[in-house]
């Protein structure tokens, strides 16, 4: 079913997905910051408290740094998380996480997006760019229960569909993020939240076309 | 339209000020550092780049002899006592204590003001007598250091507590304990720092003892040029 609901397109133009994402940033900025301070504490409480149990062994700069990793691993997709979960008008609370699998299938997806985008970089910049595009999505569609490969899948049939709405967001706000006058948070944000719109509105779209298809 | 101008402006301040506590407080855990001075080599060279650790503070190991550190120089104001004993209350560390100078402190960032810090060894920990021969070298307790990371023995005398004076990092001409004639033992709560290179440095032997509270982290890491652990004590450079 998964992979029936991912060939379906994106409906939403730029245009929409940047106003909703702007819109629901103004309106839940308050637990967006609770969300990424209480990872940041609560980030730094056990970095801490594994650099006092090792800074005295010479292995503890190689253990704190695959520390280091795997927290932001599991950071970054708990916030793809839970920024589903804010687009879909789901409940969240600080304590819920996403299941080990689910982390462990962003992460996979994204070092695959990674090196792809960076291989494409190498091979003249623009397939970077490009890849980079088409693979936007694909943290979602991980955190959301499909499989490393799979979500890249998606990620690349949703671009396919709405590739210059995709690539006008993206390329928007990361040139918004290089203009030194403090806005590099709020154009994360905003990116994150668009990008989740693309993702699910085609879900959305495509669960009721399938009901549809079924009725 | 006024109103949401403002609550747009409130939001993005929010969402940049939130950045703040989060850098402090990872700054209690590791902060970055570079080495602009010749005064450790060849352990550590200019340009140089290392990560201090500051959680050897809950397990009482960051003052260790031989460790190498970071720390605010003391005040350059006189003791209140210049015949004491040494143990003056001279922990006083050469800080600012206005909002920007806080602020830089605890995140680090370049547009808030940031000390002067100085890194230096630990030669002695509280309770330690400390001699220092021409041209020997640095006896602990009476036993003689050995000191393979130094570049050449100290070129001065310390013997008793009046040895120690000398120009600061601002330059002014001190004279910490006066002409004491104690012998130079490390008060509690204090240490004796100097540098690997003796003879071209500011350190203990010019303005005495600093507290322990004054010190910002022990070295960890080393970065760059090299990757290599450094928190053992005495470590050279390989």
């Amino acid at each position: 079913m998964q992979e029936s609901l991912a060939t379906t397109p994106t409906t939403i133009s730029a245009k929409t997905a940047m106003s909703k994402a702007w819109n629901l940033l103004q309106d839940k900025y308050p637990i967006i910051i609770l969300v990424i301070c209480w990872q940041a504490v609560r980030n730094i409480l056990i970095f801490a408290a594994i650099l006092t149990l090792t800074v005295s062994i010479p292995q503890s700069p190689v253990i704190m740094l695959v520390t280091i990793i795997l927290l932001s691993a599991e950071s970054s997709a708990e916030f793809f998380w839970f920024t589903l979960k804010l687009v879909r008008n789901e409940p969240y609370n600080l304590f819920h996480l996403p299941s080990p699998l689910a982390v462990v299938n962003w992460f996979i997806a994204t070092i695959l997006t990674t090196l792809s985008v960076n291989l494409g970089i190498f091979a003249l910049i623009i397939p970077g760019l490009v890849l980079g595009v088409f693979f936007s999505t694909s943290g979602y569609a991980a955190v959301d229960g499909f499989g490393p490969i799979q979500s890249l899948k998606v990620s690349w049939r949703i671009a396919s569909s709405a590739f210059w709405q995709i690539a006008l967001v993206f390329f928007t706000m990361l040139s918004l993020m290089i203009i030194p006058i403090g806005l590099t948070v709020a154009c994360n944000f905003m990116l994150v939240l668009a990008l989740a719109f693309f993702y699910t509105t085609s879900k959305v779209y495509a669960e009721s076309a399938t009901v549809k298809k079924n009725d | 339209m006024i109103k949401r101008i403002a609550n747009i402006i409130v939001m993005l301040i929010a969402l940049e000020l939130l950045m703040l506590p989060i850098l402090a407080l990872f700054r209690c855990v590791v902060e970055a550092r570079y080495i602009p001075s010749t005064s450790m080599r060849p352990a550590l060279q200019v340009n140089d780049r290392i990560l201090l650790e500051k959680v050897s503070r809950f397990t009482g190991k960051m003052a260790e002899r031989g460790a190498i550190v970071v720390f605010y120089p003391p005040s350059d104001r006189l003791p209140k006592n210049a015949d004491n004993n040494g143990d003056d209350g001279r922990d006083e560390a050469n800080q600012k204590w206005d909002i920007m100078h806080v602020l830089g402190r605890l995140t680090g960032l370049p547009i808030f003001p940031n000390e002067p810090a100085l890194v230096k060894r630990i030669i002695g920990v509280a309770g330690d007598t400390i001699r220092v021969v021409p041209n020997v070298g640095v006896y602990v307790n009476d036993k003689l250091l050995v000191e393979p990371y130094i570049i050449a023995p100290a070129n001065y005398e310390l013997k008793t507590l009046g040895d120690i004076f000398g120009p600061t990092v601002a330059g002014i001409w001190v004279r910490p304990y006066g002409k004491s004639q104690q012998p130079i033992v490390v008060p509690k709560g204090m240490i004796f720092a100097l540098s690997d290179d003796r003879n071209n440095t500011i350190d203990s032997h010019i303005f005495g003892f600093v507290s322990e509270k004054a010190i910002i982290g022990r070295a960890w890491v080393m970065v760059y040029p090299i990757q290599k652990y450094m928190h053992e004590p005495y470590w050279s450079r390989p």
